[in-house]
């Protein structure tokens, strides 16, 4: 797993993430939702409600975060399989130990698993503290849906991981990026065909849209609250049964 | 003056030093637990990572180094060979058990407590799972404090004092480190009589009984991390009657103090166990 860690250029990477988190909630804590009124930036708008904008801006900026780092895990599978591909001598030596084939992949399914809770901790304390911060009104509306709904997107990390990793412990670099090439090409098919035929009038319409939504998780905020929280449950059997069927043709292929 | 006392004593000052000051903050600005808004509640539970950073401070300061498993480590390696695996299971399972135990005792003492009908099926089948799943996923704060107690305080307690002492001190010392919250309300109101002595003691019983199951699961699986869970999990109130409590209804102050008594039980069993270990090992 330390391997791992360096194989993603881990220290960097902490580094920067503990940054960017840490300039995020000290540039809250200096410019709290109450300064908002000062800095006029309160605006009202169309519907009549007064908008902060200093608030919406840190949650845009926190949903931006949540975001890059779930496209991050993309990166550091591909770079975790990366790291073994390309140094014979890893491979050699990695082969050569007296190590069941679920351990080598346990390994780096367990990497993910820790990787996976230490950025979900990372995203809460920061969403706790941009939330603390925020004036009353529309951006603590916000911000708490954002608190609600930081936890099935971060958890994707693991669906991702739960994706790409068989395909690259199994496949290996380059076979895997074909493989992952051709998922993303058919998911942007996908997309694409939704966007020619389906009814896109709600994208024409992003703010109407974003207000329905908002309605929407407001009316039924109980059920969605704990269905959020349920989906790490959900995630983690995927990720589970990914790790099985990956020990089991990982074994196949060393037989 | 000892080597390892110097090390606690460092370790101590730390932990209630930087958590202390987060807490007199939030006092001292005018806050009270029950006036205030959950997002400043959940910017208070912060200063329960205090003990972990007074951990890693103290390693750095007293050069014992940042080993994550084995004797004199962090304990945050996780081994769950020969049957290990069940302390966890039974540290997720355990606080949902005697949480529910604890608020049949209050409906049987309080049954105006539980007045709530309107409940979705859904939302009662799903509650305890959620509270589960919330308090392992989201075990951070909860971590923040047994990397902590568990995992530097306890051990030098018990090289230091050994174990029925280290047992009560660590107790004390737990619900001492409560006190400031305890004072504004935190876990039982700020109207009760004997406030915020009673409060202040009773918060030290329980920080014992459930130090003493906490401090169990961590020796029997050399890591802090059920520990951590179960923590997470008792804070998460897991009990499926949450749901139906009705919270306009001012609890006793004695009941709470009964509806400890299974955790009470359940330490008192921890207690012997290791003590039973502890002769055998003689």
């Amino acid at each position: 797993m330390y391997k791992d860690f360096i194989a993603i250029k881990g220290k960097r990477i902490c580094i920067i993430l503990l940054s960017v988190i840490a300039l995020l909630c000290i540039l809250r804590v200096i410019f709290p939702g109450s300064m908002a009124e000062r800095m006029d930036l309160i605006v009202t708008n169309d519907a009549g409600v007064e908008v902060n904008t200093l608030d919406l801006m840190f949650v845009t900026l926190y949903g931006c975060i949540v975001i890059t780092i779930v496209c991050f895990i993309d990166l550091w599978c591909t770079r975790i399989s990366e790291a073994d591909a390309s140094c014979t001598r890893i491979k050699n030596y990695v082969s050569s130990l007296p190590v069941a084939a679920n351990a080598y992949v346990a390994s780096k399914y367990v990497f993910i698993m820790i990787t996976a809770y230490v950025l979900i901790s990372l995203l809460s304390i920061a969403g706790i503290i941009i939330a603390a911060f925020t004036a009353p009104g529309l951006g603590q509306d916000l911000i708490r849906m954002c608190e609600v709904l930081v936890l099935p997107v971060a958890s994707l990390i693991i669906l991702v991981a739960a994706v790409e990793l068989p395909l690259y412990i199994l496949l290996g670099k380059e076979k895997g990026n074909l493989a992952k090439v051709a998922i993303v090409l058919f998911i942007a098919f996908v997309v694409i065909w939704f966007m020619l035929f389906a009814d896109m009038s709600w994208f024409s319409e992003r703010n109407e849209f974003l207000i329905r939504f908002f309605n929407w998780f407001m009316k039924y905020q109980t059920e969605i609250t704990l269905s959020s929280y349920l989906s790490p449950v959900i995630n983690l059997i995927i990720f589970y049964i990914s790790y099985r069927i990956t020990v089991y043709y990982k074994a196949r292929q060393e037989a | 003056m000892n080597i390892e006392k110097k090390r606690l004593l460092i370790y101590l000052g730390l932990a209630f030093g930087m958590a202390w000051l987060v807490f007199f903050v939030f006092i001292l600005t005018g806050h009270t637990w029950s006036g205030s808004t959950p997002e400043l509640m959940s910017l208070v539970s912060l200063g329960m990572l205090a003990p972990t950073a007074a951990h890693i401070i103290t390693r750095k300061i007293t050069g014992e180094g940042f080993r994550l498993s084995g004797k004199d480590s962090m304990m945050l390696g996780i081994d769950l060979k020969g049957k290990k695996w069940l302390f966890f299971l039974v540290a997720v399972i355990l606080p949902v058990i005697y949480a529910t135990l604890g608020d049949i005792i209050i409906w049987l003492s309080c049954p105006e407590a539980f007045g709530i009908t309107d409940v979705r099926p859904f939302v009662a089948i799903t509650y305890p799972l959620l509270a589960v799943v919330s308090g392992v996923v989201l075990s951070f704060a909860a971590l923040g404090e047994e990397l902590g107690w568990r995992g530097y305080m306890m051990p030098k307690l018990i090289e230091l004092i050994g174990m029925p002492k280290a047992i009560i001190t660590g107790g004390i010392i737990w619900g001492l480190w409560h006190a400031p919250l305890t004072c504004v309300g935190h876990n039982y109101g700020m109207d009760y009589p004997g406030f915020p002595y009673v409060g202040i003691i009773l918060m030290c019983l329980m920080c014992m009984a459930l130090g003493t199951v906490l401090t169990y699961v961590t020796i029997k699986t050399g890591s802090i991390w059920p520990a951590a869970f179960m923590h997470a999990i008792n804070n998460s109130s897991p009990s499926v009657m949450v749901v139906f409590m009705n919270h306009d209804v001012k609890i006793p102050i004695w009941i709470h103090a009964l509806s400890n008594i299974p955790l009470i039980l359940l330490a008192v069993l921890c207690f012997s166990l290791m003590m039973k270990k502890k002769e055998q090992t003689r």
